[in-house]
């Protein structure tokens, strides 16, 4: 198959490593109860994560699996679609996050149920990522 | 009545999805996100948790569940196949080494291939006519020698061709079911 006019997909486009590298890395900053982050594509791919050394590539296709998942009870129960999903645990937390329109998504793993300043922040990754890649 | 929980295994664009839409008589449950990689099979989604569908074989229900065809998703395979009774393996035969996809998939399930009922569908067959058949029955029969495989060439669009499958299937779980309970 040539693949001459196949698009670079997002996780090997320097571009866009490059900018959810650098929204994760602002996150990680802004949000003390953040442990874990990673931006992924829909369809489970990783992008970028912090930290950046370790494990937890699962963690992007599990997010992937989440998030349509979320998407399909929407569907089922006819209320719409989804933006975000949250998983509260009984040792930390989880939140899925869509980047606005596009077709990647934001997943932090938290110390403890995300407060609504946790939230606010994770909004605003969002939204920042998706500012950097319109740019 | 009986119910059975079959899997549909297989590499990304063996056509599990489409089968399941095939078979089922309720509404897809489909868990479908944009391919971002073209790259590795040329289609625009790709399934991310699951598809489940349900067929009704008077007096007996089914439950068919898709499962993401790539290592990726492998989380989702361990939690589905705790429930499996049966497993349809898709690989389509314009792949390259589709006899190595059923190598892998009969290998990964070859716990559920020992209890319940395996049988193995071929996709695009009529593409190009070759050896693959052999080469798939052979594969089947090197990763489980006690058992015999069934190997079908199928359309997983079409209907009639998915229920034989299906039926087939059922019909080796049921086979297995009864020479473990006989004395």
């Amino acid at each position: 198959m040539s693949t001459a006019s196949v698009p670079v997909p997002p996780h090997r486009d320097p571009e866009v490593v490059s900018a959810a590298g650098a929204a994760l890395a602002h996150l990680a900053a802004a949000c003390r109860a953040v442990r874990a982050a990673t931006v992924l594509t829909d369809d489970g791919f990783e992008i970028a994560r912090v930290p950046s050394a370790g494990g937890g590539a699962r963690l992007a296709s599990m997010a992937s699996a989440l998030l349509a998942l979320a998407d399909a009870v929407a569907r089922e129960l006819r209320i719409g679609g989804s933006d975000h999903v949250q998983l509260a645990a009984e040792h930390g937390a989880v939140v899925v996050l869509r980047v606005a329109a596009r077709p990647c998504a934001l997943v932090a793993v938290l110390d403890d149920r995300p407060d609504a300043d946790d939230l606010a922040e994770l909004r605003r990754t969002t939204e920042r990522l998706d500012a950097a890649l319109r740019d | 009545m009986a119910e059975y929980v079959i899997l549909f295994a297989g590499p990304m664009g063996a056509g599990k999805t489409t089968a399941i839409r095939s078979l089922s008589e309720i509404e897809v449950v489909s868990t479908e996100a944009a391919n971002s990689d073209r790259t590795i099979v040329d289609k625009p989604t790709t399934t991310v948790a699951l598809d489940y569908g349900e067929i009704d074989l008077d007096p007996d229900k089914v439950r068919l569940y898709g499962i993401p065809g790539q290592a990726r998703f492998d989380f989702m395979w361990e939690i589905l196949r705790e429930r499996a009774m049966g497993l349809i393996v898709l690989v389509n035969a314009d792949a390259p080494e589709p006899e190595r996809h059923v190598y892998e998939q009969l290998t990964a399930f070859a716990e559920l291939a020992a209890t319940g009922g395996v049988v193995v569908g071929v996709t695009r067959y009529d593409i190009e006519r070759t050896d693959i058949g052999d080469r798939i029955v052979a594969t089947a029969r090197a990763v489980l020698p006690d058992r015999v495989t069934p190997v079908f060439a199928v359309d997983a669009r079409d209907r009639e061709q998915m229920r034989t499958l299906l039926l087939s299937l059922v019909a080796d779980i049921e086979t297995r079911r009864a020479l473990v309970e006989s004395p």
